[in-house]
């Protein structure tokens, strides 16, 4: 029987390995394919080049030591796990979080989503060859990664979203000068439209490009602006609203079918919600100076209350989810992130890869936003 | 030494410019500073809880004083966890290390 089976896989064609662009996924990945009438024949990624279990070494570490840690588990996403770890240690220890640190972290994720933004516009802009688009996608990340070091007063990985809080508080003429230069990146996106958007290579090279069906979607429980793409409206801000988003606008796009175009215009879309969310955040944010609350950080709160937690927010590619136990001593006893990625990057990819002919893979690829360092964290 | 001018200095340092917006207009970086934690020990009272929270064991404290090494990586938790505002971040920049130096 495993003779058979193996002398059938000799027969095949032999086996390609496929090495994505560094420019169209974040990360190290590859896939081994056959050829078989221009289409992909079971192709299979590996990750293995990847460093994987990162949050592994957080059980070694105190609580309140992870918090650095905690921000270098991703790339992307890093303020979604901060506000994932900061909110599960709030929930064990019974803490509460001031009014102005729920506005300043709601202010911080939107503006790293708008980040995410630019650097998913780089990585579809280099699988598609439109070289001015790529650097301009570049430059506006590093733009506003800058608001995002003057929110903090620093331009490294250094923890902002914290137990209890956040680690600073903004001052208001920062605030006025995001506030004016975010209306500037709106006026901006009509440069995107004009280059991009509305231009008919995109359109051509995009359309019924990767299509992958509603059905398919909820089977894998698919989250984020490919759901959205699907017309799923599916938003972890508005199901399980955390920090501010219940008051929050979001306005939902119908899309005609869940095609690389679809999920390009979702995640545009997921940009232009934050925009709004940010403008909303600018007019309402309250008065106050304390933005942290600093019963978290009390020798006598070193250890734990036993219990657990399960949080969930919505990050720049989909439902981030984190996991922690306590059984009552400093540090956690089990603890466990999972990205989106990890859904994205698993049987479905194979799956979609399996539709897809070679010509389209880097455009696949780049248009489902893949992170293979979030592979498993 | 061969010294690059003219319009193939300006390539290099091409600007993106569109009509709808000067990306000529950034902030200043300050990338080329040199930073560290600073301590004031007169406002500290040796509770020790910075020594508690820091990643890198940067931190040690007895009753005089509180001394951070080179291990630390600035995340500056420690100075949001002071509850005494005895820690702080200070940046030197690159004029001021060059004075520094010249002493
Ligand atoms: S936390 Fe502040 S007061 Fe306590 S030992 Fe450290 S520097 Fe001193
Ligand atoms: S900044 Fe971070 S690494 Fe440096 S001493 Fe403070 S807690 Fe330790």
């Amino acid at each position: 029987m495993f003779s058979a089976v193996k002398l059938k896989m000799n027969k095949k064609y032999p086996r390609f390995i496929y090495i994505p662009l560094r420019e169209t996924v974040n990360g190290c990945m590859r896939i081994e394919y056959e050829i078989e009438n221009g289409k992909l024949n079971s192709p299979t990624v590996d990750y293995s080049s990847e460093k994987l279990s990162d949050s592994s070494v957080l059980i070694l570490n105190s609580y309140m030591k992870n918090i650095p840690l905690v921000s270098r588990l991703s790339f992307t996403d890093n303020y979604a796990c901060e506000e994932l770890y900061a909110s599960a240690l709030e929930e064990l220890m019974n803490i509460e979080v001031p009014e102005v640190a729920k506005y300043l972290r709601v202010m911080i994720l939107e503006l790293s989503r708008i980040s995410g933004f630019f650097l998913y516009m780089f990585n579809v802009a280099s699988a598609m060859e439109f070289e001015m688009v790529k650097i301009w996608a570049l430059s506006d990340m590093n733009r506003i990664r800058k608001y995002i070091s003057l929110i903090k007063g620093d331009e490294y990985f250094s923890p902002y979203i914290i137990p209890g809080g956040v680690s600073g508080g903004v001052l208001s003429h920062t605030m006025n000068q995001i506030y004016y230069d975010l209306e500037k990146i709106q006026i901006r996106m009509k440069d995107y439209d004009k280059l991009f958007f509305e231009n008919e290579i995109f359109k051509l090279k995009t359309k019924n490009v990767g299509v992958i069906s509603k059905q398919v979607i909820t089977d894998y429980g698919i989250t984020g602006f490919i759901s959205r793409s699907a017309n799923i409206t599916f938003d972890v801000r508005k199901k399980l609203p955390y920090e501010i988003y219940h008051e929050t606008p979001i306005e939902n796009r119908v899309y005609d079918k869940s095609d690389c175009y679809s999920r390009i215009m979702s995640k545009k879309n997921d940009m232009d919600n934050s925009i709004r969310i940010l403008d909303y955040l600018f007019s309402n944010i309250p008065r106050g100076s304390i933005f942290l609350n600093r019963d978290a950080y009390s020798l006598d709160k070193i250890n734990i209350p036993e219990g657990r937690s399960v949080k969930r927010v919505e990050a720049a590619n989909g439902e981030f989810i984190c996991f922690v136990e306590s059984d009552g001593t400093d540090k956690p006893k089990i603890i466990k992130f999972r990205s989106p990625m990890y859904i994205t990057g698993g049987n479905f990819l194979n799956m979609i890869l399996e539709q897809t002919s070679l010509d389209d893979i880097d455009i696949v690829l780049a248009s489902l936003s893949l992170m293979p360092m979030e592979m498993n964290i | 030494m061969i010294k690059i001018g003219g319009i193939l200095e300006s390539l290099l340092q091409i600007k993106y410019i569109t009509r709808n917006y000067d990306s000529s207009q950034s902030y200043i970086t300050t990338a080329s500073s040199k930073r560290y934690i600073n301590t004031d020990i007169k406002s500290c009272d040796s509770c020790g809880l910075c020594e508690s929270v820091c990643i890198t064991n940067a931190i040690t404290v007895d009753e005089k004083s509180v001394n951070i090494n080179e291990k630390c990586i600035l995340c500056r938790l420690c100075i949001s966890v002071c509850p005494k505002g005895a820690l702080s971040e200070k940046i030197i920049n690159e004029e001021e290390t060059a004075d520094e130096k010249k002493l």
